[in-house]
């Protein structure tokens, strides 16, 4: 008899709430369309990881510690990572049999593999033509890098957490939700499930986050800078030499950057070199869409009760925040600092610096938007796309550069 | 010097990070302006000019 109801007494109040948590992201996904294609699926992972007795993380725990594993892990913490299938639960590990969503995680996402084929589809899907048309606003999309960095030395000063993790955390400032799962596999498994979810939420909240920041940076006089526009020509070569060239330098600058920018710049050379259009159209349809599916849910699946709800939880989805407005205002203050040294009537908008973030192209869309209140005659969104563009270029170097850095200064 | 980086506290390594990693976006990106610039025969065209 309590073998049926063990799915009944098994429910806890912390797997309640994580069901509140999953429905409340399914409703964003579908009612407020927040990045509905990850949202969705994790919302609903996290409620299918808590139910009780649940089975997809794990299919079977052994009823007995491995006291031969647990006794050498004690002995010698660092020899936990030789041991595949051991759980610890209060101090004992215990072998388990993975269920579907922990295979997914093993062989999907710890491996980088779903990572990589996301990017390999991106990558199909960027065109690189508004940068090449305008290439000097590749700038700004170095610029609105500032937010990972400044939410790293945040998230450290907060004391709660260390390097590795709060470079993680930072990386939720990339706008660029591949790499910062990317990073997080990296640095911080821990914390995967909060760094993707920030990632993924403030991605679609950019509309919301990035004015204020603007307005606060900025005058109405700087807000109302007319642009010319000046498109320069360029040949059906640059657009297939490009990404073989940012893979060789990337490869040169942090190697260990390649699987990210080289799985990146594969698929835009696939979209570009003219004959795979079809292996384009299923890298930017069938291969997205299918790895995102897993990823989604996958991602979700490691969001068990006793994993998020807990303080840091808060203070990664805090410090996402804090990542957006200072990627903002990084990319804005650059721009008036560039201002400083150009002639009147030569200047820039302010704003376009704030499109230098990876969000594409919903960055663009904003700053045209604000443009258009403050003046409707003045159109800048051409010279926001093309700092979104080159904000999408800007966040995968960034993330390579930490991925290079961090682990040089740690033990 | 980074011997003593690498004992120091996290924050110092974060600063590190932070300038490093921001002069290595820019480093980086200007690298790609240029190759885009060279690709698209810019320079040339002055030259010719």
């Amino acid at each position: 008899m309590d073998e049926l109801l063990a799915g009944i007494t098994g429910i806890d109040i912390r797997m309640a709430v994580m069901y509140v948590i999953g429905l409340a992201l399914i409703i964003l996904a579908i009612k407020k369309e927040y990045e509905p294609m990850l949202l969705l699926p994790i919302g609903f992972g996290a409620i299918l990881v808590n139910l009780p007795q649940s089975v997809v993380k794990y299919a079977s725990i052994a009823s007995e510690p491995d006291m031969f594993v647990t006794n050498i892990i004690q002995n010698n913490p660092e020899a936990a990572g030789l041991f595949k299938n051991y759980i610890e639960i209060d101090g004992l590990y215990y072998k388990y049999e993975p269920g579907i969503l922990q295979i997914l995680l093993e062989s999907g996402i710890l491996t980088e593999l779903f990572p990589v084929l996301i990017f390999i589809g991106i990558g199909a899907m960027i065109d690189f033509s508004p940068l090449f048309k305008n290439p000097v606003m590749i700038f700004f999309g170095a610029a609105a890098q500032f937010g990972i960095f400044a939410t790293m030395l945040v998230a450290i000063a907060l004391g709660k957490f260390d390097l590795k993790t709060a470079s993680a955390i930072g990386i939720i400032g990339a706008a660029d939700g591949p790499t910062a799962i990317y990073v997080a596999s990296k640095f911080a498994k821990e914390y995967f499930g909060p760094i993707s979810v920030a990632a993924y939420s403030y991605m679609s909240l950019v509309p919301i986050i990035q004015p204020p920041v603007i307005r606060l940076l900025t005058t109405k006089k700087e807000r109302m800078i007319r642009m010319e526009y000046r498109e320069e020509k360029f040949s059906k070569f640059v657009l297939i030499a490009f990404p073989i060239a940012v893979t060789i330098i990337a490869g040169i600058v942090a190697p260990i950057s390649v699987p990210l920018v080289g799985s990146l710049m594969f698929g835009n050379l696939i979209r570009e070199c003219g004959v795979l259009e079809r292996l384009s159209q299923a890298a930017q349809n069938e291969l997205s869409n299918l790895v995102t599916l897993l990823l989604g849910i996958t991602i979700g699946s490691t969001m068990t009760a006793d994993s998020f709800l807990r303080p840091e939880t808060l203070l990664i989805l805090a410090m996402g925040l804090v990542a957006f407005i200072f990627d903002t205002a990084g990319g804005v203050l650059f721009a008036k600092f560039l201002n400083l040294f150009r002639k009147e009537g030569n200047k820039f908008n302010p704003m376009i610096g704030a499109a230098g973030i990876s969000a594409f192209p919903m960055s663009a869309r904003v700053i045209q938007k604000i443009a258009q209140k403050e003046d409707p005659t003045n159109f800048v969104l051409m010279q926001a796309v093309s700092a979104n563009v080159s904000g999408q270029l800007g966040s995968i170097v960034a993330g390579g550069l930490v991925l290079a850095l961090v682990p040089m200064l740690v033990h | 010097m980074f011997d003593s980086l690498i004992n120091g506290t996290d924050f110092e390594k974060g600063i590190f990070v932070t300038v490093f990693g921001m002069l290595g976006v820019f480093a980086v990106l200007i690298l790609f302006y240029l190759i885009i610039k060279l690709f698209s025969g810019s320079f040339f065209k002055k030259a010719e000019k």
